[in-house]
């Protein structure tokens, strides 16, 4: 299978996911990648999910309608097992860059 | 939990791509309803910024996706229709999307002229079209007297007898419900209260279809003497007064001074007629008068009557009444007329249509510029099309190419205009004072709704096809092999003479708008800031209504205006205390027949009119009157003196012209009523702008004929508002059981009553400043686009010797003959528009210099500024490097 390498936008989208295990749905992955420092765009978000989708590295469900959500369900997302492999692979490539480069970091 | 409101998912429904619709529209409310608890108005703000920001995105994404797409195959393949249509929409939102600040503008100036019309349509529709929501509304009528025995009037109120006879007589209607007006003094909530009622025949709920929401309405044995007194209450009186509570209905309530049970609570936002909050039954005598004209009249048409049949009824009941009545009847006719055009405001009609013909030349502008862009892309990508020509392309897909773009800026222009017709229509409801709003049948009805939609749908669709599709029906005309040797950039004559057009066209019609403006203005300021006659500033008045009941006689009405009178003098701060019936600026039904003695014989019926002002003495001085000749009314003229009487001098020019009118005597009222003697002249004021500038009036002293109703005038050297609460305690020290009601200062009452022009002119206002702007970046941007179109030429002009400077004036002088030419025919549209206002204001409007030399030439010069920013850039052509170019 051809490897597909991951955006640094689309890796931070899987992580949340991957974080979020049973809830993950829009909302609260915005609030995760907010505190985790990663501000973006509800757009932006939306359009990342819909593409890692596309490229079979999410998959997605819809929960009940709600009331509170003015009747709407919400989508879950999980990672399929394509995307835990990119997620991999990019963690690799990334593990491998970075050997031998923290001590730079503390000198900038 | 209340979501977000139904408009703003509506339209974010509307706004998102479909695919992720449902997942974005659920979150968005997940948040909003996490929001709400915090601030409903900031969660619903947040809703409607967030979900555009996020549709933006979405679309933007996309876009940009279809781009890639785009750019790697041209057509789809075989193109099923749906393919087809996708296709051609993406290639339109990438040709929007290449030129985003263009693009951005058409959207942005097509939503403002949008706004303004679904804005001012919704306030049309509200107030012209719909302002009564009645069951069987097409059977309700309302109907009149048309009276020679009233001098100003063609549609006279009517008589109790005559009514009472129509009521009987007339088989064509269900009902027929008699309306007289009814101001009561409310007690028995908080403070006692002077509340507008009116006083209907007990049929009054039924007719109209809207029984009490709590209690019941009227039975019909309620009109009897001995069972009138109850009430029914208006919603907003009840919550304000009553705290909203139920067990109302069933209580008594004194009003003047007599016992009312509550029997029922009116629905809320039920008004009828003319902003009412009390009802009580309405009682005629047996031996009801028929020559004193006080009954409004409503009915509603029995099922299958026609409106005609129904006029042609009443029509033979008052020709046969006039027969049997000639003293009081004769010349009497009946009027009937659909409800809603009989409790229309006479000048709403025509100040509306002005406002939306405002609207809709700001709309023309706002199209133009979408014109201008048609224009310049299709000269741009006049290569292209050419090459595209010549290689076959069917002429019709070009111009669909250029049609579909105007088409996707156009629902983008709609998209964006709702949020701010949202906002506008809510500035304007709320930017009229709800006692005002009460008077005007609709205005709490001012909403966006799907008429609005979809009148913006319409509008908007319509104007973006004409606009785009010209362009690009020309653009694709010229000759291909005529651009290609050009090498594809010359812009040819017939396509510059296109756009000067629209610039032109732009100019006039910015103008008209502009002087429509300043007209509404100078209308309003002669109104509020003219001269009134009297001194308007430093005066504090009220009201305050003496009930027959405790007030029995004039003589007991006259000593409480005495110590009303004391008491108020002695407050710190108040200078002098005007008292009279009724006090310039607030609403009055004082007129009365004149009968001049040695004057000519004249029939009752036809007798003129004068206003009848009752005032204590001091008044003149008080108010700023001047008594040109004779003398001012003393304490010494009361009951037991001479009956005599002050008149303005527009009645005595009336009834004495080039004579001494000291001296003579005239009756008021009635051929046989006392004599009033002329003792002194004053000076005219304008009672109300409309109906009572300069009208004659005769003042008398109040003790000699005290009335129920008092109006006051505290003047004072400093701050009127000051006053009021010693006003008050001063009334309620005298009488507990009295309300002094609609305190305000004279400049707020004079405000209050030109309320209308005021906001007129602010409409007006707020619609040629927006049309000066988008003519102003009209031609900012064919200014912008010409220069960089003849580039070439002025580089040419450059090296053959011509300087900078010449080319900027030749620049300038292009602009100055199309500003000019915009400027003259513009002229043209003002002065129709100017004449329609004329008519629709009544003759308040008064066209001037200002409005037509010095607006036109505010114009011009803004004009040639927006042009020369632009031009400016020929200075800066090196023709070097362009020769060096090309």
């Amino acid at each position: 299978m051809k490897s597909i390498h991951l955006g640094e936008l689309e890796q931070v989208v899987l992580l949340a996911v991957l974080r979020r295990d049973v809830d993950a749905y829009a909302v609260p992955l915005l609030e995760d990648l907010e505190a985790a420092g990663r501000r973006l765009t509800r757009g932006a978000l939306y359009t990342a999910l819909e593409r890692l989708e596309q490229k079979g590295l999410l998959q997605s469900r819809l929960g009940e309608p709600l009331a509170e959500r003015g009747g709407r369900a919400r989508r879950y997302y999980a990672v399929t097992v394509a995307g835990l492999r990119a997620l991999s692979a990019s963690r690799r490539t990334l593990l491998a860059l970075w050997d031998g480069l923290e001590a730079r970091l503390e000198r900038p | 939990m209340k979501g977000p409101s139904r408009l703003a998912r509506l339209w974010l429904s509307a706004a998102l791509p479909e695919a992720v619709r449902d997942e974005v529209m659920g979150d968005l409310h997940e948040e909003h309803a996490r929001r709400a608890p915090a601030g409903a108005w900031q969660a619903e703000l947040w809703y409607w910024g967030t979900g555009a920001a996020t549709a933006l995105s979405l679309w933007g994404h996309r876009a940009r996706a279809a781009w890639a797409r785009g750019a790697a195959g041209a057509l789809p393949a075989k193109g099923r229709v749906m393919d087809q249509v996708a296709h051609e929409l993406r290639m339109a939102l990438r040709g929007l999307l290449r030129r985003p600040a263009v693009s951005l503008l058409v959207v942005v100036t097509l939503a403002v002229g949008l706004a303004a019309n679904a804005t001012l349509f919704s306030a049309f529709d509200a107030l012209l079209l719909r302002p009564m929501d009645y069951p069987h509304q097409d059977r309700l009528v309302r109907a009149w007297q048309r009276a020679p025995q009233t001098e100003h009037f063609d549609r006279s109120t009517l008589s109790p007898a005559d009514f009472r006879d129509w009521q009987q007589a007339a088989s064509a209607f269900d009902a027929l419900v008699g309306l007289e007006w009814w101001d009561v003094n409310v007690q028995g909530g908080g403070l006692p209260e002077r509340v507008q009622g009116f006083l209907v025949s007990p049929a009054f709920f039924d007719v109209l279809g809207t029984p009490p929401v709590l209690g019941r309405g009227f039975r019909p044995d309620e009109a009897e003497p001995a069972k009138r007194h109850v009430v029914v209450i208006g919603d907003a009186l009840w919550k304000r007064s009553f705290g909203a509570d139920p067990g109302l209905v069933g209580r008594s309530l004194l009003l003047d001074g007599v016992s009312h049970v509550v029997i029922g609570i009116a629905p809320p936002r039920f008004l009828f007629p003319e902003g009412a909050e009390l009802w009580a039954p309405l009682s005629i005598a047996a031996d009801a008068p028929r020559d004193r004209h006080y009954l409004s009249a409503i009915g509603r048409l029995a099922p299958g009557v026609s409106l005609e049949q129904g006029r042609a009824q009443l029509a033979a009941i008052a020709a046969r009444l006039a027969q049997d009545h000639p003293q009081t009847n004769a010349g009497s006719e009946a009027v009937v007329v659909d409800l809603q055009v009989g409790y229309e405001d006479a000048g709403l009609r025509g100040v509306m249509a002005v406002w939306q013909a405002a609207a809709l030349f700001l709309l023309l502008i706002a199209c133009v510029n979408v014109a201008n862009l048609t224009l310049a892309r299709a000269t741009e990508r006049q290569g292209e099309l050419a090459v595209r020509l010549a290689l076959g392309a069917a002429r019709g897909r070009i111009v669909r190419q250029l049609v579909t773009e105007g088409l996707v800026a156009a629902a983008a222009g709609a998209i964006v205009s709702l949020p701010l017709t949202l906002l506008a229509t809510r500035a304007m409801r709320e930017s009229m004072p709800a006692d005002v709003q009460r008077f005007v049948p609709g205005w709490a009805g001012i909403d966006v709704d799907g008429r609005t939609f979809a009148f913006t749908l319409v509008i908007g669709g319509l104007a973006m096809l004409v606009f785009s599709a010209w362009p690009a029906i020309r653009a694709s005309r010229t000759p291909a092999a005529e651009t290609l040797r050009q090498g594809g950039r010359g812009a040819s004559g017939v396509r510059q003479r296109g756009r000067n057009v629209l610039v032109v066209a732009e100019v006039a019609c910015a103008l008209a708008l502009v002087v429509g403006a300043g007209l509404s203005w100078q209308t309003a300021q002669r109104f509020t800031q003219g001269p009134l006659g009297f001194d308007p500033d430093g005066l504090l008045t009220f009201a305050v209504s003496l009930p027959e009941r405790d007030y029995v006689d004039e003589a007991a009405r006259a000593a409480f205006a005495r110590r009303a009178g004391e008491r108020l003098g002695e407050l710190p701060g108040v200078d002098a205390v005007a008292i009279a019936n009724v006090l310039p600026s607030r609403n009055d039904n004082s007129g009365r027949s004149v009968f001049v003695e040695g004057g000519p014989a004249v029939e009752p019926s036809r007798a003129p009119i004068a206003d009848n002002r009752v005032v204590a003495p001091g008044y003149f001085a008080a108010m700023g009157i001047p008594v040109v000749a004779g003398r001012e009314l003393r304490a010494s003229d009361d009951a037991a003196a001479e009956r005599v009487a002050v008149v303005s001098r527009s009645f005595a020019e009336r009834h004495w012209p080039g004579q001494e009118p000291l001296g003579r005597r005239f009756r008021l009222g009635q051929a046989d009523a006392p004599v009033l003697t002329v003792v002194g002249v004053c000076g005219d004021v304008v009672h109300q702008w409309f109906a009572r500038r300069e009208f004659p009036t005769v003042y008398r002293p109040l003790d000699q004929a005290a009335p129920t109703q008092l109006t006051f005038g505290l003047r004072t050297a400093g701050a009127p508002e000051a006053l009021v609460d010693g006003a008050r305690q001063a009334i309620a020290a005298i009488d507990p059981a009295l309300p002094a009601s609609g305190v305000k200062t004279m400049r707020e009452a004079l405000a209050r009553s030109t309320i209308g022009l005021q906001f007129g002119a602010a409409v007006m206002g707020a619609i040629a400043l927006v049309a000066l702007l988008l003519a102003v970046s009209g031609i900012y941007g064919v200014m912008a686009y010409r220069v960089a179109l003849r580039e070439g030429e002025f580089g040419v002009r450059l090296a053959l010797g011509a300087s900078g400077r010449d080319l900027l004036g030749l620049t300038l002088r292009q602009a100055a003959v199309l500003t000019g030419t915009g400027v003259a025919i513009g002229l043209g549209l003002s002065t129709l528009l100017g004449r329609a206002m004329v008519s629709a204001f009544q003759g308040a409007v008064r066209p001037d210099a200002l409005a037509f030399v010095g607006l036109p030439a505010l114009l011009f010069a803004v004009a040639l500024c927006a042009a020369w920013l632009p031009a400016r850039a020929v200075l800066a052509i090196d023709p070097s490097r362009l020769l060096r170019s090309s």
